[in-house]
């Protein structure tokens, strides 16, 4: 098991900078009521799309770790084509420092985690928001990924920050 | 593993045979106890099925998971709202409403849509309460184009 996670985590590593492409724009809000951070899964803009490594330019939202936070997220198809029995997978998960890659998600460090299978035609688009609060002070990675095979970490278009909790 | 396994039971889903056009199981897990409710119609509002009761502690770490699946054989259902709360009632064991004056300990929605058999939405999430009292935990759909509506719920005592 250990190696396992050892491996995937590795995968992870070696493909957070590849660019990804499921035909979704994912965008996410985290906010505790007074500062808020947000993620979109590219740039806006009609131009060129610049390489980003997502792991080194996440948002961040420095918080107490006593408030309430929301977490509001979009997932929107742009792809021409329907996509079929497509799942959006997002979560809340603690790491141990910023720009750490997602990590296994063990369900003692996951504060949240859902999911929403649905059919997404062009322009179809599907919505979340989900309030949570944190057990303890630390970093947490929040995560809404669409698309891709969850097979293979690094296929779906994924927005991404990180909430430092002090 | 772990990184997909909570997506994979949504891809697959759980096996439910109802003949609604939700399926909806939803369970709150403390220490010591737990309770899972499943799907009821509205109206009227507070359903036909009791309640299933949960104890806890207050400050214990509780767990709220649901999942909600279509049934409907026909037709995509478009724009679903599912929206859950958990907010403080008046007492427990009487399909009390939520009590309007005071705020709710959780509330969000998804908006999407539902295809028939495959359409799903679950959720996990770890909480605590600090406020000792009756609390309702209930999910339902809004805007589901029927004349009634779908929900399931279920009493949760902090003591």
């Amino acid at each position: 098991m250990r190696h396992s996670c050892m491996t995937l985590a590795a995968l992870l590593l070696l493909l957070g900078g590849v660019a990804r492409g499921a035909g979704y724009d994912v965008s996410l809000e985290l906010s505790n009521g007074k500062d808020s951070a947000t993620a979109t899964s590219k740039p806006a803009g009609d131009g060129p799309v610049p390489h980003v490594d997502p792991l080194a330019h996440r948002a961040v939202l420095q918080a107490a770790a006593d408030g309430s936070f929301t977490l509001k997220w979009k997932v929107t198809r742009t792809a021409q084509d329907q996509a079929k029995d497509e799942l959006v997978h997002f979560y809340v998960v603690k790491v141990e420092h910023q720009g750490q890659a997602p990590p296994p998600l063990e369900p003692t460090q996951v504060v949240l985690e859902g999911a929403v299978r649905m059919d997404f035609p062009n322009g179809d688009t599907a919505t979340g928001t989900q309030p949570f609060r944190l057990e303890e002070p630390g970093i947490y990675l929040v995560c809404v990924e669409a698309g891709g095979d969850p097979d293979k970490p690094g296929t779906a278009d994924a927005a991404e920050l990180e909430l430092v909790a002090k | 593993m772990n990184r997909i396994v909570f997506a994979a039971i949504v891809l697959l889903g759980t096996g439910w045979a109802r003949a609604e056009h939700f399926n909806i199981e939803l369970t709150v897990k403390g220490a010591h106890d737990q309770a899972t409710a499943h799907a009821d119609t509205d109206p009227p509002h507070e359903g036909v099925n009791p309640r299933p009761l949960c104890h806890a502690r207050k400050g214990e770490e509780l767990t709220l998971q649901f999942f909600v699946g279509s049934n409907f054989p026909h037709d995509t259902i478009k724009g679903v709202v599912i929206h859950y709360y958990i907010a403080p009632e008046k007492e427990a064991g009487k399909k009390s409403p939520p009590d309007p004056s005071k705020p709710a300990v959780l509330e969000g929605s998804f908006k999407m849509d539902f295809k028939p058999e495959t359409g799903r939405v679950g959720l996990r999430q770890r909480l605590h309460i600090d406020q000792p009292g009756a609390y309702v935990v209930r999910i339902e759909s809004e805007h589901s184009d029927s004349d009634h509506e779908h929900f399931a719920a279920l009493d949760l005592v902090i003591e």
